[in-house]
């Protein structure tokens, strides 16, 4: 495959994986060529046996991945993170500074999507103008579930609230190296700066200057926080790191474990495809 | 070079639309509609121009927080010393990006800066480190905005997201935690480089 071949969810894995930009895991992996490695001397079909009466495998929908799919997706997370505060405002905990930081953090996200979905009709495309769904359903409901019966609400909103930003800030960098158009590029680089400062002063604002940067800089073990939670610092490493984000909240069972969560960047499951409204 | 007066009161979106600084000798138009789908994966001539200026300029930050880790004391020393590696590391990659040999820093950005981060005052050190780092997210948004190939393009947007974090930590240590323009804010203008000896 060459790197002109219009990107489809079908082709994604082996386009996207080879530029190591979004992460993708083992959606596309076809059964069918599993089951041919097995062995050369079978005969019969194909396709793998089953049990039942289950209804017939359909084959996923082939959908493009183009600029405009890419921009709602990225116009998608902006206004995850703009429900996720509007969420947190609503538990009561956040006061003073730190109140205030998410009010201006709001603002950018509402800029950031605006200027995305902007983007998305330059690229003759419809804008998205809501939360992503995958991620809402699947990821953010469960972590607020967690949240909403946590020993401390604080605590675990901030360590959201982090974690989310430095999930922007990892999607934007990786858009960057996948849309075609410079223009497009320049916006997501901006955001994924802006959203790296956004971290960052997550990070000052709710622990100090004592974690300006991770232990791993100068070769020490990072260590879960006395609570048991991910440490979190405003410089995490050298490069933008494009790892899957671990948060870990909720109250902890009688062995001192919370509750792990892993995010992503989004990937064929949560894009935004056109065909979406 | 006066990199004090490099940060302009540009309003915090403009940067969105930057388009037309770039290192000379680099003069792909943003208009050009080179698509990541036709893109090289390696650096064009073009890329290696600009991305050798970005190495330059990488390693004269290298070397200014090496200075300033001699002068200053505890954790804010060992602070400029991790960005200074990290500076390091960027010009490291960039050189195994390009082929590039990594021994030749930007004299013109160390010299206007040396007596700034020769300081052993931790406030005056993070005000000089923030301008340093924002000018350096300035700078590499602007020519990656011309870059043609993934690799450039890639390389330089894992560097600005870490550089952007440094300038916040550098924000605070400035005096300026609690001012959220300042924190969260680069009205840093780029410089204009040029790819062979400054």
């Amino acid at each position: 495959m060459t790197d002109s071949t219009p990107l489809t969810t079908a082709n994604l894995d082996a386009r996207v994986g080879r530029r190591q930009a979004l992460r993708i895991g083992g959606l596309s992996v076809s059964l069918a060529a599993l089951v041919a490695a097995c062995g050369d001397d079978r005969g019969g079909g194909t396709a793998p046996g089953r049990v039942g009466n289950a209804d017939p495998i359909l084959s996923p929908p082939d959908y493009a991945v183009n600029n405009v799919v890419l921009l709602r997706t990225a116009s998608s997370l902006e206004l995850t993170a703009l429900a996720v505060y509007d969420i947190a405002k609503g538990l009561g905990v956040l006061e003073g500074s730190t109140a205030e930081l998410i009010e201006r953090l709001q603002a950018n996200h509402q800029a950031t999507a605006d200027k995305m979905a902007e983007l998305t009709v330059a690229a003759g495309g419809t804008a998205w103008t809501d939360t992503n769904p995958w991620i809402m359903e699947r990821a953010i409901v469960p972590i607020v579930d967690t949240i909403s019966t946590s020993d401390d609400v604080l605590r675990d909103v901030i360590n959201l609230a982090i974690t989310l930003e430095n999930l922007a800030a990892s999607t934007h960098q990786s858009l960057t190296g996948i849309l075609t158009e410079p223009q497009q590029r320049l916006a997501t680089a901006n955001a994924a700066a802006e959203e790296s400062r956004h971290s960052a002063a997550l990070i000052l604002n709710a622990f100090g200057t004592d974690n300006r940067f991770s232990p791993a800089l100068v070769n020490e073990d990072v260590e879960r926080t006395p609570e048991n939670t991910v440490a979190m610092y405003a410089i995490n490493s050298t490069f933008g790191s494009l790892a899957q984000q671990e948060l870990i909240i909720g109250e902890a069972d009688e062995n001192g474990s919370r509750t792990t969560f892993l995010l992503a960047t989004p990937a064929a499951n949560s894009f935004i495809y056109e065909e979406l409204s | 070079m006066d990199l004090h007066t490099t940060e302009r009161a540009s309003s915090r979106r403009s940067l969105l639309s930057l388009g037309g600084i770039v290192a000379a000798g680099t003069a792909v138009a943003l208009a050009t509609s080179t698509t990541a789908a036709a893109a090289p994966d390696k650096p064009t001539n073009a890329d290696r121009v600009a991305l050798e200026a970005a190495l330059r300029l990488e390693l004269a930050a290298r070397d200014l927080y090496e200075q300033a880790a001699g002068e200053l004391d505890g954790d804010v020393a060992q602070l400029a010393s991790v960005v200074g590696k990290n500076h390091g590391a960027y010009a490291q990659a960039i050189s195994g990006a390009t082929g590039i040999s990594a021994n030749e820093r930007n004299e013109d950005v160390f010299n206007a800066q040396r007596s700034l981060f020769a300081v052993s005052d931790a406030q005056a050190f993070g005000a000089a480190a923030r301008t340093l780092e924002n000018i350096a997210v300035a700078t590499h948004t602007a020519l990656l905005a011309n870059y043609e190939s993934i690799d450039a393009i890639e390389l330089t947007a894992s560097i600005i997201t870490t550089e952007s974090r440094q300038a916040v930590v550098f924000t605070s240590l400035a005096g300026f935690g609690s001012n959220l323009d300042e924190m969260l804010s680069n009205s840093a203008a780029p410089l204009e480089l040029s790819g062979g000896a400054a």
